[in-house]
C-alpha cells in the first residue's frame, strides 16, 4: 500500500500538469460534496427584486445573482454535484457499452457478428441527434436517469467505432500474434491485451466528452428538455441565461467558465493517464 | 515514396468528398480558410443576386411565430397566420383608428326589422389577387365557410350563420339560431373574405387569394413572400414598397441582431432584457405595445383536487401576481383584474378577482380540509419555454409562491408542441400556463372557449356560466352587454375560479429609425401597406 | 473492391430500412399532435377533421403502409407545415446547410490536422500546451455562447457579415466558423494523440536511427498512424456535425436541413422528420462507406486482413 502511494507521488511529481489537473478536480469534487457548507446562499432562495445583479458588487452575491435574484455562485456549487453525478454516469455507461460492442465487434471482423454491431451503431451514429433526444425525452421524461441514458445513447457509438479500428489494427499485431501462439484464448486477448492497447485511442476524448455531455446538458434545458426545476445543474444554469447573454452575460458566461476549467483539469489528467498507460508512450 | 502519394491522394480525395458535394463549392471553402473572419470575394460578386436589405423596394419583417397554421384562414387560429392573412386577405368592414366602424370591402351594413339579419352591400370593382371580381357570391360563401361545424373561427361568432344574395353586390347574413347577434359586426371586421371558387374547390388549403393590399407569391425556408397588388380597390391605401417578406426567425436574439445589422427593418416580440440595447443604437427604435393578449394559469378542473374550487381559489391567492409584474416582466405586462384585457372591447375590472394574499391562501386550504396543504397531492404544474417570454422564470417564482403556503409543485417545463398537446389534454396535469391573444378582436373568443361547458383548456362546466354568457352574446348593443358582462358573467367566473388572470402581456416591437407607418393594433395586427421606408 | 462496396451499400439499405421505422413508431409515439400545432387553439372537431386529413386516424400499421407505398411511386409524403411536398421542401434547403458544411469541415479537419501536428512535433513544449489548450477552449466552449458572441461582435458591432438569414456565401461564414471550431479542437488533439504514439513506434525509432530526417520520418512513418484513427473520429463526428447543424442554423436564422428538422420535429411534422432522417441517414451510411474502403487502402494491416482487395 505504501508502495503504491509512493509511486502515486512520484508519478504526480513527475507529471505537474496532471497534479494540477487532480487538484482542480479535487476542488470541485469538495465543493460538490460539501455544497451546503459553501455556498454562501440558498440556491432556491429567491428574490426579484435583486435580479440581474452583476458580479464581484456585493459581497453576500460574489457572482450576481440571476433572473429572479438567486445566488448565482451558490447555484453553480449545487449545479456541479447534478452534472458530475449526471455526466460521469453517461459517459460511463456509454463507455462501458462502446468498448464491449468496439472490442467484440473488432475481433469478430470481418464476419455477421461484426456486421450486425457496427449496422447498429451505423443507425446510432446516422440518427440526427437532437431528433433522438427529443423523442427519447419525450418518451422517458425528463429525470436524471432518462437524461443520463439519453447522453449514454448520444456518446457510445463513437467509441465502439473507434475502438473497433483500433483493435482491428492490433489484433494483427505482433504481441497478439506472440499471444495467439502461446495459446491464448479470444476472450483473454481482447481483456488483457486489447483492453490495454485500443483503450488509450480513446482515453484523451474521454474527459473532452465529460464536458461535451455538460454542454449538451444546458442546450437540453434551453429547449426545455433537460434536468427540470428545482433540480439545479450546471446545464441548467447556464441554459438559464440563455436569453441574457447579450445583457447579462454573467449568468452564462460564470457556469461557462467553471465548464471550460473542468474541461482543461479533466484533458489534463486524461493526458497524463494516456502517457502512463500507452505502452507505445512508455520510454 | 509511392506510399506517400496514395496517402496523400486518399486525404486529398476524402476532403473534396464533402467539399466537392456543393459542385466546386470547395474554392469558396479555401478562400474562407484564408481569409478567416475577412471579407470573402466569393461573397461580394453574389451579392447583386439577393434581394436588397435596407433597399427601398423589399420591407424585411421578422416574424416571432412560424407560418405553421393551415392556409386556409378558417382552419387556424395561429397567430403568425393571422398576422398575414390580416395584409393578404381584406374583410368587409374596417375600423378606424378610433375603433369606429367604417366601410371596408362591403359600403355599407344594415339591420333587417327582425333584428338580427344584417344586410350587406358589396363594394363594385374589387379584385381578388387571381383578377376575379368580388361579389356578394363571395362574402356569403365567405360568412358560411367561416361559421361551419369544423371551423377553426367559429367559436367567436358563436355558431352557425346563413346567408341569401339577393343579387350581385347585395347579401344578408343572420345566425342560424335566428337570435341577436352581439359581435357579428365585428366579427365581419376581424375575419377574411374569401373567394367563393377557392371555398367550392378546395383551393384554400394551397395558396392564399384575398383582395388585400399585398399579393402572396410563395412561401419558402419559413419566409412569406409578398408583393403590392396593382388592382387593390383603395388606391390611398394600397402598399408603399413593393416587395415584402415576412419571415419566421425563432430566436430573439437573432432577430435583433438582424435589425441591428440593417438586414430586417421591423421585428416583433423583443426580449425586455434586449431594450436597452435598442436605446443605446442610433440606428434602431422600439415600440411598447398593449396587446389584447391574457396570460392565464389554467386549472384542469375536472381532475383530483382541481375539481374543488376552495384549492382553485386557495391557489390564485397564494400566485405573488405583483412580484411578477413589476420585478420578473420587469414592467412590461399588466396586472389582470378582469378575464379580459385591458385593451378588450368588454374590458370591466372583476370584482372580487383573487390578489395576492398568502395568508387567505392558507385559510382557504384549511377550509378545504387541507390545512398547511396537508393531504393535497403534489400538483404536476406545465409551462412552455421558447414562445411567451419569460414563462420558466416566473413559474419557478409560483412554484415558491405555492411552497410557501404548503402547496407541494412538480414544475414541468415543455418544448412548445408538447406544452401545446399538455394543454389542451384534460389531464394531462392540474395545472398549466397559456396566453392567448384575441385574434377575433372580440371578448368572446376568450370568454366563449375558455367558460362555456367543457372549456377549451380546463374542461370546467357550469350551466350557470353558460347561460350568462348566452345573454350577453345575444345583445347587440355594446353598453348593455358590458355591463352584462360585468354584473352577470364576471362574478360567477370570479366564483368558480376556473382560470386565473395572471397579467395582461405588453409586447416590444424593434424596427429601423427609417420606417414609417407603424401601427400596430391590439390585435398585434399590423397594416403592412402602410409602412414605408424613407 | 466493388464486392466490398456493393456489400456496404446493402448494409446500408439495412440500416436506413431500420431507421425509417424507427422514426415512424417513434414520433407517432411522443405527445404532440401536428393537428393541434397547425390549428392552433380550435376546438376538438377542427382537430378530429385534420387527424381524418392528414391520415392520422389509421392505426400506425396501416400509417407506415401507406408511407411505404407512396414512397415507391416517388411520394415522400407532404407537410403540412411548409405546404410543399416533403421532397421539394428538402430540395430547398439542403443547398444552404451543404455550403456551411462545406466551409466548416474542410477548414476543421486542414486547422485540426495543421495544429495537431504541430502539438506532436514540438510536444512537451510551450506550443504544445498552447495548442492543447486552444483546442481545449474551442471544443468546450457552448456553441450558442459563441454564435452569439460572433453575432454581436462582427455583424452587428463591425458589421463585416451579415448576423442572419442566408443571401450568399458571406452568410454562411459565422455560422462555419461557429460549426467548426469545436471539431478543429476535437481534431488536433486526436491527431496529436495518435502522432505521439506512432513516433514513439519502433519503426520510427529504427528509421531515426537509420538517420532519417525526424520531418521525413514524420511524413512517411508516423502520418499513416493518425490515419485510420483520425477517419474513424471524422466519421464519428458527423452525427454531432448535424446535431449543431440544427443548434446553430436555428440561432443564426440559416435556411438549412438543420433548421428545418428542428422546426419539423418540434411541430411534429411527420412526413418532413421522417424525410430528413432517412435523407441524413443515407448521407451518413454514403460517407462512412467511403471512409471504411478508404481504412482498406490506408492500412496494409486491415487490408491483410481483408484478405487483399
Amino acid at each position: 500500500m505504501a508502495e503504491r502511494v509512493r509511486r502515486f507521488f512520484r508519478f504526480c511529481k513527475k507529471n505537474p500538469s496532471f497534479t494540477v489537473g487532480l487538484v482542480i478536480m479535487v476542488l470541485i469534487f469538495v465543493l460538490a460534496v460539501f455544497a451546503e457548507w459553501i455556498a454562501p446562499n440558498d440556491p432556491y432562495l429567491n428574490n426579484p427584486k435583486i435580479k440581474l445583479m452583476a458580479p464581484f458588487t456585493d459581497a453576500a452575491y460574489p457572482l450576481g445573482t440571476d433572473y429572479i435574484g438567486r445566488c448565482l455562485l451558490s447555484r453553480m456549487i449545487y449545479g456541479i454535484r447534478t452534472s458530475m453525478v449526471l455526466c460521469l454516469t453517461a459517459v460511463a455507461g456509454a463507455l462501458v457499452l462502446g468498448i464491449g460492442v468496439g472490442i467484440v465487434s473488432g475481433m469478430a471482423y470481418p464476419g455477421r457478428m461484426d456486421s450486425v454491431l457496427m449496422r447498429i451503431v451505423d443507425v446510432q451514429m446516422g440518427y440526427p441527434f437532437i431528433v433522438l433526444v427529443i423523442i427519447l425525452i419525450s418518451l422517458f421524461g425528463q429525470s436524471i436517469p432518462s437524461l443520463a441514458l439519453v447522453l449514454a445513447l448520444s456518446f457510445w457509438a463513437p467509441y465502439a467505432r473507434n475502438i473497433r479500428g483500433s483493435t482491428m489494427i492490433q489484433k494483427e499485431a505482433d504481441y497478439i500474434s506472440a499471444a495467439k501462439l502461446m495459446g491464448a484464448g479470444n476472450r483473454r486477448i481482447a481483456t488483457k491485451y486489447l483492453g490495454r492497447n485500443v483503450l488509450p485511442g480513446i482515453l484523451p476524448v474521454v474527459p473532452m466528452d465529460i464536458s461535451s455531455a455538460i454542454v449538451i446538458e444546458s442546450l437540453l434545458s434551453y429547449m426545455g428538455l433537460g434536468v427540470q426545476p428545482p433540480i439545479i445543474s450546471l446545464g441548467n444554469v447556464m441554459g438559464d441565461g440563455k436569453n441574457y447573454i447579450s445583457t447579462n452575460w454573467w449568468i452564462t458566461a460564470m457556469p461557462g467558465f467553471l465548464i471550460v476549467i473542468m474541461a482543461i483539469a479533466l484533458t489534463l489528467i486524461g493526458d497524463a493517464l494516456h502517457k502512463q498507460f500507452d505502452p507505445k508512450l512508455r520510454n | 515514396m509511392k506510399k506517400r502519394l496514395a496517402l496523400i491522394l486518399a486525404l486529398a480525395l476524402f476532403v473534396m468528398s464533402f467539399a466537392g458535394c456543393g459542385g466546386g463549392k470547395d474554392s469558396e471553402g479555401e478562400q474562407a480558410e484564408t481569409g478567416g473572419a475577412g471579407e470573402s470575394k466569393a461573397g461580394e460578386t453574389e451579392k447583386a443576386e439577393g434581394t436588397a436589405s435596407g433597399g427601398g423596394d423589399t420591407l424585411v419583417i421578422l416574424s416571432s411565430g412560424a407560418f405553421q397554421g393551415a392556409w386556409d384562414p378558417t382552419g387556424n387560429t395561429i397567430l403568425s397566420n393571422k398576422h398575414l392573412e390580416w395584409n393578404v386577405f381584406d374583410r368587409a368592414i374596417h375600423k378606424d383608428a378610433e375603433g369606429n366602424y367604417v366601410p371596408g370591402l362591403c359600403e355599407k351594413w344594415e339591420y333587417q326589422e327582425d333584428g338580427y339579419t344584417l344586410r350587406l352591400y358589396v363594394r363594385r370593382g374589387v379584385k381578388f389577387h387571381d383578377g376575379s371580381d368580388l361579389t356578394a357570391e363571395d362574402v356569403a360563401a365567405s360568412v358560411e365557410w367561416t361559421t361551419r361545424l369544423d371551423s377553426a373561427r367559429v367559436g367567436d361568432w358563436g355558431g352557425a350563420f346563413k346567408t341569401n344574395v339577393i343579387d350581385d353586390y347585395t347579401v344578408d347574413i343572420w345566425p342560424e339560431s335566428e337570435t341577436p347577434s352581439a359581435n357579428l359586426v365585428d366579427m365581419l371586421t376581424a375575419d377574411a373574405i374569401l373567394s367563393s371558387d377557392d371555398i367550392a374547390n378546395g383551393t384554400l388549403d394551397t395558396t392564399l387569394n384575398g383582395c388585400g393590399a399585398y399579393r402572396f407569391v410563395k412561401y419558402e425556408n419559413e419566409t412569406c413572400y409578398l408583393e403590392a397588388f396593382e388592382d387593390y380597390w383603395d388606391p390611398e391605401n394600397a402598399a408603399k414598397v413593393k416587395y415584402c417578406e415576412y419571415k419566421y426567425v425563432s430566436e430573439p436574439a437573432t432577430r435583433l441582431a438582424a435589425l441591428q445589422t440593417g438586414d430586417a427593418h421591423l421585428i416583433e416580440r423583443v426580449d425586455i432584457e434586449q431594450v436597452d440595447q435598442i436605446e443605446a443604437d442610433d440606428a434602431i427604435e422600439y415600440e411598447k405595445v398593449y396587446v389584447d393578449e391574457q396570460k392565464y394559469m389554467i386549472f384542469k378542473c375536472t381532475q383530483d383536487v382541481m375539481q374543488e374550487e376552495l384549492v382553485r381559489k386557495a391557489i390564485s391567492y397564494a400566485i405573488d401576481r405583483e412580484t411578477i409584474v413589476n420585478d420578473i416582466m420587469g414592467g412590461y405586462g399588466v396586472l389582470a383584474d378582469s378575464y379580459v384585457s385591458h385593451v378588450n372591447n368588454m374590458y370591466a375590472p372583476a370584482e372580487g378577482i383573487p390578489t395576492y394574499a398568502p395568508e387567505k391562501a392558507k385559510e382557504l386550504l384549511s377550509q378545504a380540509g387541507y390545512p398547511g396543504g396537508e393531504g393535497l397531492p403534489v400538483i404536476k404544474y406545465i409551462t412552455s419555454t421558447g414562445f411567451y417570454p419569460k414563462t420558466k422564470e416566473y413559474a419557478e417564482y409560483i412554484v415558491s409562491n405555492l411552497n410557501d403556503v404548503g402547496i407541494q409543485v412538480e414544475l414541468v417545463v415543455m418544448e412548445s408542441a408538447a406544452w401545446e398537446a399538455a394543454l389542451y389534454e384534460e389531464d394531462s396535469c392540474l395545472m398549466v400556463d397559456t396566453g392567448w391573444m384575441n385574434v377575433g378582436g372580440d371578448a368572446n373568443f376568450i370568454l366563449g372557449s375558455h367558460y362555456r361547458t367543457r372549456g377549451r383548456c380546463n374542461f370546467s362546466s357550469y350551466a350557470e356560466v353558460d347561460a350568462a354568457l348566452d345573454k350577453e352574446s345575444a345583445i347587440t348593443d355594446p353598453k348593455e352587454r358590458l355591463a352584462c358582462i360585468e354584473k352577470e358573467l364576471f362574478p360567477l367566473l370570479v366564483e368558480t375560479n376556473t382560470n386565473m388572470p395572471l397579467f395582461d402581456s405588453v409586447q416590444v416591437y424593434g424596427y429601423v429609425k427609417n420606417l414609417e407607418g407603424l401601427d400596430i393594433l391590439p390585435t398585434s395586427n399590423i397594416n403592412f401597406a402602410k409602412l414605408s421606408l424613407k | 473492391m466493388l464486392s466490398t462496396v456493393i456489400k456496404r451499400l446493402l448494409q446500408g439499405l439495412v440500416v436506413i430500412v431500420a431507421v425509417m421505422v424507427v422514426t415512424f413508431v417513434l414520433l407517432r409515439l411522443i405527445p404532440g399532435d401536428p393537428a393541434r400545432t397547425m390549428a392552433g387553439n380550435a376546438s376538438q372537431e377542427v382537430i378530429d377533421a385534420l387527424h381524418e386529413e392528414m391520415g392520422l386516424n389509421d392505426p400506425i400499421p396501416i400509417q407506415f403502409f401507406n408511407y411505404v407505398k407512396n414512397i415507391f411511386k416517388g411520394d415522400l409524403g407532404y407537410s403540412y407545415f411548409c405546404k410543399d411536398d416533403v421532397s421539394q421542401v428538402i430540395a430547398g434547403s439542403y443547398k444552404a446547410t451543404l455550403i456551411m458544411v462545406g466551409l466548416a469541415l474542410p477548414s476543421a479537419v486542414f486547422l485540426g490536422l495543421l495544429l495537431g501536428l504541430l502539438a506532436a512535433v514540438f510536444h512537451d513544449t510551450v506550443v504544445d500546451r498552447l495548442i492543447s489548450s486552444v483546442s481545449i477552449l474551442f471544443q468546450s466552449m457552448p456553441n450558442y455562447w459563441v454564435a452569439i458572441m460572433l453575432i454581436q461582435i462582427v455583424a452587428v458591432r463591425y458589421k463585416l457579415l451579415p448576423a442572419s438569414g442566408y443571401k450568399d456565401v458571406k452568410s454562411a461564414i459565422l455560422p462555419a466558423i461557429v460549426l467548426g471550431l469545436p471539431l478543429a479542437g476535437v481534431f488536433a488533439r486526436n491527431v496529436r494523440v495518435n502522432m505521439l504514439g506512432g513516433m514513439q513506434q519502433n519503426f520510427s525509432k529504427a528509421a531515426k536511427a537509420r538517420g532519417v530526417p525526424g520531418f521525413k520520418i514524420l511524413m512517411e512513418y508516423s502520418f499513416r498512424d493518425i490515419l485510420v484513427p483520425f477517419l474513424t473520429l471524422v466519421g464519428s463526428q458527423l452525427g454531432f456535425l448535424v446535431g449543431n447543424c440544427l443548434l446553430i442554423e436555428n440561432l443564426f436564422g440559416y435556411p438549412g436541413i438543420g433548421l428545418q428538422t428542428l422546426n419539423a420535429i418540434l411541430r411534429r411534422d411527420y412526413f418532413l422528420v421522417q424525410g430528413l432522417v432517412v435523407m441524413l441517414s443515407i448521407i451518413f451510411i454514403l460517407l462512412n462507406t467511403v471512409i471504411d474502403i478508404s481504412y482498406l487502402y490506408l492500412d496494409p494491416r486491415i487490408r491483410k486482413a481483408q484478405g487483399g482487395l
